[in-house]
């Protein structure tokens, strides 16, 4: 039954691109959720953090992050996010096969392309809109591009990685709780003006 | 009506080119923006603003700022209605709507006054004496009758329709309070670079500058206020919230504040929360709260008119506003001189200055006479007196004897107490400084400093002085090197004070605790019935228990106690001091979290298809899930038998992508996963399934699910929906703690995989529509209890595992979560041909129970694998969380209740879970009780109620009757003891 191809669907729960809050003016905040990211969870077995490590280099062109920070290439990134657990994203798709295929027997990858969902966060009022969320400090002096972070967002869990000075803002969470991320996200962003798109097409 | 009668006719910080009108106990008032409603109150001359909490009394306005005691009212009108919000810190609006409390009908009118002549009855401690007796009265006649004529404002009574929101700050330096100190901390500390964030509970900054005539480098104060406000504007690093009330000091140096972001509105603007709550994170602290005026306990000294000096000073410099026309001045400090000479600046008359110290200083002396009023050193107000409305005159005693002076004013000073409760709250007892006659905070909370009014620098060279200085050591403490500036000239203040708590003697109801009619006798009455402690004090007369917390009346009623035990103030000690200093509405500590916010909600990724196709959902954890898809006219049970029978005679599916699915990878996985299981794991073959039961490690039954090895070195575990998490917790445990030398790595892909079981006799025909050809699905490929990888649906790669838990052929089909919508509408369609239905939890229930598999009901914490027949999967061959304590005597005890099935004897009957079985003929009584019924369900294929339960020595019962005991339906049913598997027990219809 080829014929029957699948489709892909939107996380329940979050509108199609638009502009939401305040309908006037510059949208403060501007937030792009990705249709077609790879993300996966990095696990190096015990000793082979060396030889992972190296593999992921080879293979993505990145370095393995420390605690609390993600290193970026171009639209690849991955971020630390725990003890000897990392995330890496890409824009590429079947990045699990690749890296199962680099790493080999160092280390657990598990495909978390559907089971997680990323927005990217950014605008003149994101910081603003995230103090609302988030207990991290993200004042420059504490929370830059290349920072990560593990924590709750309102309710959710929430991985958050600063992606670039301008600031903007990475925040991954389970794909299952994305309406409850978007309400949080209209409410909050509601007095800044928030313009949705996908894949940064409303840019 | 007279506009604003009171209201000066220049200055004061108040927009007179605009005008509001407001609305109190419902005639219509005018004031100016910059007003607080109280001292929009005061322009118009209204005196009266409520009634007393026990004795109904008339009360005034009291004071100016957070401390008021007396003019609560309720605030706005509907679902906005606010209860008890202070006059004095409501910002006023045009079309603002108040009503004064505690008064029935009217204001002007309260029946509820008689309670001042019924004072004996309900005087101090009176509910614990009163109505002790008989106590059947209690609940329907005294607590209403109590709550009826006390207590304060109703609260809406209807959900509030407007948005609260929380927020956290991080800063260097946090500053509380924006007066003389404050804004010198906050000045030099942002000044260095450090982060610094200014708090201040009012609209404006400025503190008591805003209330006082003063100079700072020889101009008005107000001038050196602008120049600082625009400075600490222009600062990148320093941030300015105000109508914002820090109302809790928290550990790890955590504050909490809440910003009231739209109560100076009608209503919010648009895509604005109401109020916002702000956890502040400060790695220093400077408290400039400054201080709080304390009141002289004298008789009748609640009548409206009856003013702190302080605050007299605030309505008339800050507003223009005249809280009376004939004044007399009752202090025993150098301020009274201060106050005297507004009052005379702004066209008040005072009649005298009474000032018990016995010699008055020349300053004092000099002022009265410019003042034209008379010094009366060494005298006290007895009494005030006069009506409703206020007090007409106050009955003096001094040196030359007794006399009346008219007034309608009464400025009273007993000096200031520090304003510590934030640098208190962590526990820190304040102590008594005899300098000063106050309580200051001498051990303070890590990182925290004191500076100005409220570390006792009472006047303004030193409050500019000391928060300089606090604000530079706390910046130069977290990184910064603040630069020390010359501190601006102010003119020398004199200010000696001695305190007077109380006048003896006096004649008429003298008041310690305004809010909650504590008098001076309730004290007296406390003492002599043995509650001398504080905090007993406290509890026996609710002295401090209000909602003002007594900020006017705590250390007065303290300091009367010492008095009257002879004690010293500063062995008396205090109570403790608690959050929230101000009342904070619970909106704002909630937050987003309301409603459906409340906690998470997990949605399935086939939610979509099942909302349009008609589900009905049902929570399960944080998950929505289907319970069964309604046609028209049928109820629940008729849309699950259809379901359910589809899957018997059929085929249906169905989503189960909420149970929990977590991915185990590692060398060392199949170790860990039999240690984890009380069957044995590591035996399973690739491409295998098997159903495995996990012990807590009090040998009692956690979870059960299923594991596929997918490779030699990978491991699919699936668990309930409801305990997804605390399996993988459990884990996660055993991997750091218990076995950390094991070589395995999990990751929960819960929200990765859409699954859906499609089962029933035709459910390989259906699959074989999705599953591309390519892929051989025949009972010899994949047997029961097999796993393979396929594609479908021309080429999304998926997950094919059969198994099943309604009895039938079954698999479930896993695709990424992104298809899982889509996956459902695939299934339904090529389902059409099979006469295939989507089936819900109702149904999974059903199926379930018919073919005896323990579920949530079964699996409650208390079985064990033996209660629910799972004794063979219990290894015994190896070593497995929860082995040894399962082998406790009373864990193998063979009469423990153990499950079986149950059928009503006459087949009509219907059955009840929760019911409980006892022998036919025997009491109902617990120690007859045999166990209960867990499960019950209507069976498709028998026909009949059906239900499993936990029967004690059940198998021994088999074929027996007992009766099912069901008190909560008043229901008692005949049941036969049966095998718990009612359909299918050889298995046969699972294979092939």
């Amino acid at each position: 039954m080829a014929d029957l191809r699948l489709q892909k669907q939107r996380p329940f729960g979050v509108p199609q691109p638009g502009r939401f809050g305040k309908p006037d003016g510059e949208p403060g905040v501007r937030v792009e959720l990705p249709d077609a990211l790879s993300i996966c969870t990095i696990q190096p077995f015990r000793g082979r953090n060396g030889a992972c490590a190296a593999a992921l280099k080879a293979s993505m062109g990145i370095e393995t992050p420390a605690t609390g920070r993600a290193n970026r290439t171009g639209s690849d990134a991955i971020a630390w996010s725990g003890p000897d657990m990392f995330v890496a994203i890409s824009n590429a798709p079947a990045l699990a096969d690749r890296l199962r295929k680099a790493v080999g027997d160092n280390a657990a990858i598990v495909d978390q392309s559907d089971g997680k969902v990323l927005f990217r966060v950014s605008g003149r009022d994101a910081r603003a809109l995230l103090e609302k969320g988030v207990t991290v400090d993200l004042h420059p002096r504490a929370f830059a591009a290349g920072h990560a972070a593990l924590t709750p967002l309102s309710h959710l869990s929430v991985m958050l990685v600063q992606a670039s000075d301008a600031p903007s803002y990475e925040i991954v969470l389970s794909r299952a709780f994305a309406a409850d991320f978007w309400h949080w996200l209209e409410e909050s962003a509601g007095e800044f003006g928030l313009a949705l798109s996908a894949d940064g097409s409303s840019r | 009506m007279s506009a604003q009668p009171y209201r000066a006719p220049t200055g004061g910080l108040i927009d007179r080119a605009t005008t509001l009108s407001f609305s109190f106990d419902g005639r219509t008032y005018q004031g100016h923006p910059g007003d607080t409603l109280a001292s929009a109150l005061v322009a118009n001359g209204v005196r009266l603003v409520g009634r007393s909490f026990k004795y109904h009394r008339p009360r005034g306005i009291f004071a100016s700022g957070a401390e008021e005691p007396n003019a609560l009212v309720e605030l706005r009108t509907g679902a906005r209605r606010e209860p008890n919000t202070r006059a004095t810190q409501i910002e006023l609006y045009g079309g603002l709507v108040a009503n004064s409390q505690n008064r029935w009908p009217s204001l002007d009118f309260d029946l509820m006054a008689i309670n001042g002549f019924a004072g004996p009855l309900i005087s101090a401690g009176f509910y614990y004496k009163t109505f002790m007796w008989p106590a059947a009265f209690w609940e329907k006649l005294y607590e209403p009758l109590i709550r009826r004529a006390a207590g304060l404002g109703r609260a809406a009574g209807v959900e509030d329709p407007d948005r609260y929101e929380k927020a956290t700050h991080h800063c260097d330096v946090l500053v509380i309070g924006s007066g003389p100190a404050g804004l010198m901390a906050a000045l030099t500390a942002g000044r260095s670079g450090a982060r610094v964030l200014l708090v201040e509970q009012d609209f404006r900054l400025g503190g008591r500058l805003l209330d006082e005539r003063q100079t700072i480098d020889d101009a008005p104060a107000s001038a050196w206020l602008a120049a600082a406000e625009a400075e600490l504007e222009s600062l990148p690093e320093v941030r300015i919230l105000r109508r914002t009330t820090l109302f809790g000091s928290y550990d790890q140096k955590a504050f909490v504040a809440v910003e009231r972001v739209a109560d100076h509105l009608p209503e919010p603007p648009p895509f604005l929360p109401r109020q916002r709550s702000w956890r502040i994170f400060a790695k220093r602290t400077v408290l400039t709260a400054g201080s709080i005026e304390r009141p002289i306990v004298f008789g009748d000294n609640d009548r409206p008119g009856v003013m702190l000096a302080g605050a007299v000073r605030s309505y008339i410099n800050r507003y223009a506003a005249k809280p009376g026309s004939s004044a007399v001045i009752f202090a025993g400090n150098d301020d009274a001189a201060r106050t005297a000479a507004d009052l005379v600046a702004a066209g008040v008359r005072v009649a005298a200055i009474v000032d018990p110290r016995p010699e008055s200083s020349s300053a004092m002396q000099a002022q009265a006479t410019a003042a034209g009023a008379e010094l009366l050193a060494g005298s006290v107000v007895t009494r005030a007196l006069g009506n409703k409305y206020g007090v007409q005159a106050v009955e003096i005693d001094g040196p030359a004897g007794s006399r009346t002076i008219d007034c309608d004013l009464v400025a009273v000073s007993s000096g200031w107490n520090p304003t510590i409760h934030i640098a208190s709250h962590l526990g820190n007892k304040p102590t008594w400084n005899p300098q000063i006659s106050a309580f200051v905070a001498h051990v303070m909370p890590e990182g925290m400093k004191a500076a100005g009014a409220a570390a006792g620098e009472f006047t303004l060279a030193a409050a500019l002085s000391s928060g300089a200085a606090s604000g530079a050591e706390a910046a130069d403490a977290t990184g910064f090197a603040a630069r020390r500036t010359p501190a601006p000239r102010i003119e020398p203040e004199p200010s000696a004070s001695t305190p007077l708590w109380r006048v003896r003697g006096t004649k008429g109801k003298a008041f310690v605790d305004y809010q909650h009619d504590v008098t001076a006798a309730d004290v007296e009455l406390a003492e002599r019935e043995g509650f001398r402690a504080v905090e007993h004090l406290k509890r026996y007369t609710t002295l401090g228990m209000a909602t003002d917390q007594g900020k006017t009346a705590n250390v007065t009623g303290l300091a009367l106690m010492a008095e009257i035990t002879g004690n010293d103030i500063s062995r008396v000690g205090t109570t403790t001091f608690r959050p929230p200093f101000t009342p904070v509405a619970i909106g704002a500590l909630g937050g987003h979290s309301r409603g459906k916010q409340f906690r998470p909600t997990r949605h399935s990724p086939t939610h979509r298809w099942a909302a349009a196709n008609g589900a009905v959902f049902v929570e399960a954890g944080q998950w929505l899930r289907a319970q069964y898809f309604p046609q028209p006219g049928d109820d629940w049970l008729a849309a699950t038998l259809r379901e359910a029978k589809a899957v018997r005679e059929r085929v249906g599916f169905c989503d189960v992508s909420t149970l929990g699915k977590i991915d185990v990878q590692g060398p060392d996985g199949a170790c860990f996963l039999d240690r984890l299981y009380a069957n044995t794991i590591s035996t399973l073959a690739v491409g295998k399934v098997r159903y495995g039961v996990m012990l807590r490690e009090d040998g009692f039954v956690f979870d059960d699910g299923t594991v596929a090895r997918l490779s030699e070195a990978h491991w699919l575990v699936t668990t309930t929906t409801a305990n997804a998490a605390r399996v993988l917790q459990h884990m996660e445990f055993c991997a750091q703690v218990l076995w950390p030398e094991l070589d395995v790595r999990f990751s929960s892909v819960t929200d990765q995989w859409a699954q859906i079981a499609v089962a029933g006799p035709r459910a390989r025909d259906l699959l074989r529509g999705i599953v591309d050809p390519a892929h051989d699905i025949s009972d010899a490929t994949l047997p029961y209890m097999g796993n393979k990888a396929v594609t479908v649906c021309g080429g999304t790669a998926g997950h094919l595992y059969r198994i099943s838990f309604s009895g039938e052929i079954a698999y479930e089909l896993a695709v990424p979560a992104r298809f899982g919508d889509a996956l459902m509408a695939a299934i339904a369609a090529a389902g059409k041909a099979h006469e295939a239905l989507p089936y819900g939890t109702e149904a999974l229930s059903m199926l379930r129970i018919e073919k005896g598999h323990p579920a949530g009901s079964e699996l409650n914490g208390q079985t064990t694998a033996r209660d629910l027949g799972l004794s063979k999967m219990v290894s015994t061959k190896k070593d497995f969380v929860g082995r040894m304590l399962a082998q406790r005597p009373a864990l193998v005890d063979p009469a423990r209740p153990i499950l079986v099935g149950f059928k009503p004897v006459d087949r009509k009957e219907r059955l009840a879970a929760g019911a409980h079985f006892v022998d036919v003929g025997a009491a109902p009584t617990t120690a007859n009780d045999l166990g209960h019924m867990t499960s019950v369900t209507l069976s498709p294929v028998l026909g009949h109620w059906i239900g499993l339960g936990l029967l004690s020595r059940g198998r021994e019962r088999i074929g027996q009757s007992v009766v099912a005991h069901d008190p909560v339906r008043g229901r008692d049913v005949k049941v036969e003891v049966c095998d718990p598997v009612f359909h299918d027990p050889q298995g046969a219809r699972l294979r092939g």
